[in-house]
């Protein structure tokens, strides 16, 4: 009877999925990058606003190190309590302190909650051994009280041996949690289970 | 009940396996998927449906188990990997064969593969089923075990002379 051998290896196709996790449980760490740069402040801006370029601003508590962000320009406007950010650099730290990257063309950081928005090319880029991995979209919310990232716009990871897309994402910090939502597909290449 | 070894049916040898080709891309589709560091697991949740080729496996669940301190970027991804289960309404599909089940576990260190919840494999009219099917990749050969309230059964259509 054919079906038990042909079916065989139906089922351990799924074995394939852990690629899923060469980029799942890599994706969320990062390089970190360490410079101090002073922020020089420029003041040919209107009276609410102040300019500065090449901001750097690193957020700690209890001696721990929650984020560092940078920018190559941060317009503060004290009505709005808001910094538009230009160039964005945004580092994350985990619990262990490890390091998640995340680029934008823009970016607005609200002085009261310290949530930051990023809109414009949101990139953020892995290696993970000889693999690395890319993660675009198009924006993203840091929530500074509860350590949550998360975006409502379409997103694509990509890696050498894979590919994810999804409507909506989400990384909880402090769980070390990632979810990936709406019309998920992923697709694995080099993918065989088999032992040689 | 418990498993009643006497009543397993150890099925004949199956027909050379084609192991699951590295080239063809796999595809998976979910609403959902939840990678949890911690507990070293990646969750696909809802109407999950992979795909490679013309192999089609469906479920409500799929999830995961990388094995401890493993670190699935950096290995080879299958050594790092437990087990797979895929629950609810487990589908298997190639050409005319399926396999049903609500639970489909792979475990990859021992290469099998065990159905349970009403399992049953079937391939045109031939039909068998039991309280558990056990699916030995390497050696190709399944075993259907049953119980006093769950027996093994068999439906085999054997081939006329003019088919």
């Amino acid at each position: 009877m054919g079906i038990r051998g042909r079916l065989f290896h139906g089922l351990t196709a799924v074995a394939a999925l852990v690629l899923v996790g060469a980029l799942v449980f890599g994706f969320w760490k990062g390089e970190s990058r360490r410079s101090n740069r002073a922020a020089i402040v420029q003041d040919d801006v209107s009276d609410s606003e102040m300019k500065l370029t090449d901001m750097e601003y690193t957020e700690v508590r209890e001696g721990r190190r929650l984020w560092k962000l940078k920018a190559s320009e941060a317009r503060y406007d004290s009505e709005s309590q808001k910094t538009l950010l230009s160039n964005v650099h945004l580092i994350l730290y985990t619990k262990e302190g490890e390091p998640i990257v995340l680029e934008s063309r823009e970016g607005r950081l609200h002085a009261g909650t310290k949530d930051i928005d990023l809109w414009g090319d949101v990139r953020a880029r892995l290696a993970r051994g000889d693999r690395s991995y890319e993660l675009v979209t198009e924006s993203a919310h840091y929530r500074h009280g509860d350590g949550v990232i998360h975006s409502e716009a379409f997103t694509r990871i990509t890696g050498p041996d894979m590919e994810l897309e999804g409507n909506r994402w989400t990384y909880f910090l402090a769980a070390e949690q990632a979810v990936m939502e709406g019309s998920v597909q992923a697709v694995f290449t080099g993918v065989s289970f088999r032992r040689p | 009940g418990s498993v009643n070894p006497a009543a397993a049916a150890e099925t004949p040898k199956g027909p050379e396996v084609k192991a699951l080709a590295g080239g063809s891309p796999l595809h998976v589709a979910s609403d959902r998927m939840v990678v949890d560091q911690r507990s070293n697991t990646i969750r696909f949740e809802g109407h999950v449906v992979v795909k490679q080729d013309d192999l089609v496996i469906t479920g409500k669940r799929l999830t995961v188990y990388a094995k401890e301190g493993a670190d699935l970027a950096e290995n080879q991804m299958m050594e790092e990997v437990e087990r797979i289960e895929v629950e609810g309404e487990v589908t298997i599909t190639r050409e005319d064969k399926v396999a049903r089940a609500e639970k489909a576990v792979f475990f990859q260190k021992e290469q099998k593969i065990m159905l349970s919840g009403n399992p049953r494999l079937m391939q045109g009219k031939n039909t068998v089923q039991g309280r558990l099917i056990t699916l030995y990749l390497e050696e190709e050969r399944s075993v259907v075990e049953g119980t006093s309230d769950q027996p093994v059964q068999a439906v085999l259509h054997p081939k006329r002379s003019e088919d």
